[in-house]
C-alpha cells in the first residue's frame, strides 16, 4: 500500500488511513489533516510536507515515521 | 457592598491567527508574536479601557482545537473551562477558513457569548478568496469583524462591537448539529450532566459533546464527574460508524466547517502569489535549504560581529577618558570613588559591551521570526534532530534561546511529548542567549576574532548534539513531527522595531541595574578584600584545571544572576578599564569563554526550569552545565597546550 512517505513530490492523493497512535491522530485532525480530503505533496524524502487542495489550508510538515503510517491513494 | 466584577474577554484562535498582534494593538503590553505555531504559550493580560468601563483582556495561548494535545493548548482549554470569560473573540485566520471555523463551533458548543474576528483578509484577498461576512454572521448567529491586526485595520470597530455584545444577554450562537443518533447520545449525556450540576458556567452541551470525543480531558478537568458511566453510548457510536468516536466526531465538524465554507467564501482566482510558494520551493528543499540556512546564519553572525565590534571599538576610548577622568577621587575619598568606578563600569557595561551586541541580534531575530523561516528551519532539521533524540519541531524553541532562555524553556509547551519537552529543557540552557553572544562577541572581538567566534558556536553546537544523544539513550524513541509551515510573510519593519524597543527596553529595566548595582557591589567587595574568599572557592577549577587568574572566580558568581556581568565584573576583578585590556593570553580567553557560554543557566532560567519540570530536572540542568563547562574548558586548555600559544 502506498504511503506519504512513499509517492514523489507534486503527486495528488486522498488520505485513506491514518495508522499512528491515537494522540497524534488526534493532532493531525486538529491541524486539519483528515482521511478523504485531496492533498499535494509538495517536499520532501525524508520529512515531508503536504498541503490540503480540497479547501486552503497551510502545509503540514510530517516526520518520516508518521509520513510511512499514513495509508494513501493517489488520485 | 463589594467592588463590581472586572469582565473578561478572551482572545482565543487558532496558532498563527494573529491573537498575539491583535492583543498588542488593543492593549500596552507587548506580547511576543512571530509566525510561527506556539509562539504564545502563556497566559497574557492587559486591563483596556472601552467606553469608560475596565475590562481584563486575556490573550490566551494558540489552539487548534479544544480537544488539546499539549501544554500550551491545555492552558487555553482550562481557562475557558474555569474562568468566569464575558466574550471570547473568535480570532480566525480568513486565509484557511474552513479549519479555523472547526475550533468556532467549538466555542460555540462551550456557550460562552462570541464574537468572530475575521482576521488576515488582506491575505485572504491576496489569494483570491471573497468572504461573504453577513452570510457567516447569519450562519453561525454571531457578529463577524474583518480586521488586519497587523495594520491595526478594523481593530477599533472588533472592540467596540465585543464591548456591545458583552453588554447584550440573549446572546445565543447557532448550534451546529451532529449526524442524528449522534446528537441522541449527546442529549443523553447532557441531561445527565445538567442534573448532576457539573460545570456550571459551560453549555453542557460541550461537555456532553468532550465526553463522547475526548472523556480523558474532561475527567482530568472534574474527577468527579466520572465518564466511564457513558462507555456503553460511546460503544454505540463506534459500533456504528466503524471508528473511534473522536474520529467520528472530527469528521463530522470537519464537514460542517466545509460546508460553511462552501456557502460563504468564492475562490475568484487561482492560489496564492507565486512568490512565495517559488521561495519555499528553495527554503524546504535539502540541498538548497541547507545552502539558505547556513548563508542566513552566517550573514546574521557577521552583521552581529562586525556591528558590535565596530561600536565597541568607537566607546572604548571614550569610556578610557572618562574613567581616567575620576581617578583623583581615589585619593579624597575612597567610598565615593568605589561607588562612582563601580557605576561607571556598569554603565560601560550595559551600553558600550552589551547593547552593541544585543541590539543587532534581537532585532535580526525579530524580522527572522516574522517571516515564518522558523518552520522551515524546523522542517529542513528534522532528520538531524532525530539522530539527537529529538524532532525538528523542537528547534523552535532551540533558536528562542539565541534571544533568551526564558521563553525558549516556555516553548516546550508547544511540544507533545513529555520526553521531548524535558530534552529540549536540559539541552536549551547551552544555546548561548544575548548575553552570552554578547560575551563571546565581546571577548573574541577583543583578543581573538571572528573565526574563533565561530568555533565557539560550533562547538556549542557540538555539545548540544552530544548530550542530546547521551540523553536519548536513556529515553525512549522521539515523536515523529507535525508541525504547521505557515505562509512566508514579508517581516514588518515597523513591528520588529516594536520589538526591537521592547526587549531592550526589558534590557534596560532588567539587565542593566543587575549590571550597574553589581558592579558597585563587586568595587566593593574587591576593596574589602571579600573577593579572594570567593576566588578560593572557585580555585580547583578556575586555576588548578583552567590555568585562568584565580581573579576571575568571583565574577562567576555574578554570572549566575546575569551573564552580561561577567564582561564587566572580568576587567573589574583583573583592576583593567576595558575588556581589551585584560591580562589574559587569547588561549586563555578562549578556555574562559568556553567555560562561561556553557556553565549554569542564568538563576532566573534555573527557576523556570524548577517551576516547568521541578527541581529534578532543575538541579540535572544545572550540574550536567557545570560538568559539561569544565570538561569542554578543559578540552580547549589541553588542546593549546598541544598545539602551543596561539597568539
Amino acid at each position: 500500500m502506498e504511503t506519504i512517505l512513499s509517492i514523489k513530490k507534486n503527486i495528488e492523493f486522498k488520505i485513506l488511513k491514518i495508522n499512528s497512535d491515537d494522540s497524534i491522530k488526534q493532532k493531525l485532525f486538529n491541524m486539519g489533516v483528515h482521511p478523504n480530503d485531496k492533498y499535494i505533496k509538495t517536499m520532501g524524502k525524508g520529512p515531508v510536507v503536504i498541503k490540503n487542495i480540497s479547501h486552503n489550508s497551510t502545509q503540514i510538515a510530517l516526520g518520516s515515521d508518521l509520513a510511512s503510517l499514513i495509508a494513501i491513494e493517489i488520485v | 457592598m463589594g467592588a463590581e466584577r472586572i469582565k473578561t474577554i478572551c482572545l482565543v484562535g487558532q496558532p498563527n491567527a494573529g491573537k498575539s498582534t491583535l492583543f498588542n494593538v488593543l492593549s500596552d503590553i507587548k506580547s511576543s508574536t512571530s509566525n510561527f505555531a506556539g509562539t504564545s504559550v502563556k497566559v497574557m493580560e492587559s486591563k483596556i479601557n472601552i467606553y469608560g468601563e475596565t475590562i481584563r483582556l486575556i490573550d490566551l495561548p494558540g489552539t487548534y482545537s479544544l480537544n488539546y494535545t499539549d501544554i500550551a493548548e491545555k492552558v487555553t482549554f482550562d481557562y475557558l473551562l474555569k474562568e468566569k470569560v464575558d466574550l471570547v473573540i473568535n480570532v480566525v485566520d480568513a486565509s484557511i477558513l474552513s479549519r479555523s471555523l472547526e475550533l468556532t463551533q467549538e466555542i460555540i458548543e462551550m456557550g460562552i457569548p462570541m464574537v468572530v474576528a475575521l482576521n488576515m483578509t488582506d491575505e485572504a484577498e491576496s489569494i483570491g478568496l471573497e468572504i461573504n461576512n453577513g452570510k457567516l454572521e447569519e450562519l453561525l448567529n454571531v457578529k463577524v469583524v474583518p480586521t488586519t491586526a497587523i495594520f491595526g485595520k478594523g481593530v477599533r470597530n472588533l472592540i467596540e462591537v465585543a464591548y456591545y455584545e458583552m453588554q447584550k444577554t440573549d446572546l445565543k450562537s447557532n448550534t451546529f448539529k451532529f449526524t442524528a443518533h449522534i446528537e441522541d447520545v449527546i442529549n443523553v449525556i447532557e441531561n445527565d450532566i445538567t442534573a448532576k450540576g457539573y460545570f456550571p458556567n459551560i453549555n453542557p452541551r460541550f461537555i456532553a459533546i468532550k465526553c463522547i470525543e475526548n472523556p480523558s480531558i474532561i475527567q482530568k478537568t472534574n474527577s468527579n464527574l466520572d465518564t466511564d458511566v457513558y462507555d456503553d453510548l460511546r460503544k454505540k457510536i463506534e459500533a456504528e460508524h466503524h471508528k473511534q468516536c473522536f474520529e467520528t466526531i472530527s469528521y463530522e465538524r470537519h464537514h460542517i466547517s466545509m460546508s460553511l465554507s462552501e456557502k460563504i467564501a468564492k475562490q475568484t482566482k487561482k492560489e496564492r502569489g507565486p512568490f512565495s510558494r517559488k521561495l519555499d520551493n528553495y527554503l524546504l528543499d535539502p540541498i538548497f535549504g541547507y545552502v539558505a540556512l547556513i548563508l542566513f546564519f552566517a550573514v546574521m553572525f557577521f552583521v552581529i560581529f562586525y556591528v558590535g565590534s565596530t561600536i565597541t571599538g568607537i566607546l572604548d576610548p571614550l569610556a578610557a577618558d572618562v574613567i581616567a577622568s575620576y581617578q583623583s577621587l581615589r585619593g579624597v575619598n575612597m567610598l565615593l570613588f568605589l561607588t562612582v568606578d563601580g557605576l561607571f563600569q556598569g554603565i560601560v557595561g550595559a551600553v558600550g559591551i552589551v547593547m552593541p551586541y544585543f541590539v543587532p541580534l534581537i532585532l535580526m531575530m525579530s524580522f527572522f521570526e516574522e517571516t515564518g523561516y522558523i518552520a522551515r528551519v524546523a522542517f529542513l532539521v528534522d532528520g538531524v534532530f532525530n539522530k539527537i533524540g529529538l524532532n525538528g519541531k523542537s528547534v523552535a524553541a532551540f533558536i528562542m534561546g539565541i534571544g533568551c532562555n526564558i521563553p525558549a524553556i516556555y516553548a516546550t509547551r508547544i511540544l507533545e511529548s513529555h520526553r521531548d519537552r524535558v530534552i529540549s529543557a536540559i539541552l536549551i540552557p547551552f544555546v548561548p542567549c544575548s548575553a552570552r553572544v554578547s560575551v563571546i562577541f565581546a571577548l573574541t572581538a577583543a583578543f581573538a576574532g571572528p573565526l574563533w567566534a565561530v568555533i565557539v558556536f560550533l562547538f556549542v553546537i557540538l555539545v548540544i548534539a552530544i548530550n542530546g544523544k547521551v540523553l536519548a539513550r536513556f529515553l525512549k524513541k522521539p515523536t515523529s513531527m507535525v508541525l504547521e509551515i505557515p505562509e512566508l510573510r514579508r517581516p514588518s519593519i515597523k513591528v520588529s522595531l516594536g520589538k526591537t524597543y521592547f526587549k531592550l527596553m526589558d534590557f534596560m529595566r532588567e539587565a542593566a541595574p543587575y549590571l550597574i548595582i553589581g558592579s558597585i557591589v563587586l568595587a566593593y567587595i574587591e576593596y574589602l578584600n571579600v573577593a579572594k574568599y570567593l576566588d578560593y572557592v572557585f580555585y580547583p577549577v578556575v586555576h588548578t584545571l583552567l590555568d585562568l587568574p584565580s581573579q576571575l572566580g568571583s565574577t562567576l558568581i555574578f554570572g549566575f544572576l546575569r551573564k552580561e556581568l561577567i564582561l564587566v565584573m572580568a576587567s573589574q576583578a583583573m583592576g583593567v578599564a576595558t575588556i581589551a585590556d585584560l591580562p589574559l593570553t587569547t588561549n586563555q580567553i578562549i578556555v574562559f569563554i568556553i567555560f562561561v557560554t556553557l556553565y549554569f543557566p542564568c538563576i532566573t532560567t534555573f527557576f523556570v526550569l524548577v517551576k516547568e519540570f521541578g527541581y529534578k530536572v532543575a538541579f540535572g540542568s544545572a550540574g550536567l552545565s557545570i560538568v559539561v563547562a569544565t570538561i569542554g574548558a578543559l578540552l580547549f586548555r589541553i588542546y593549546f597546550e598541544i598545539v602551543g600559544i596561539i597568539v
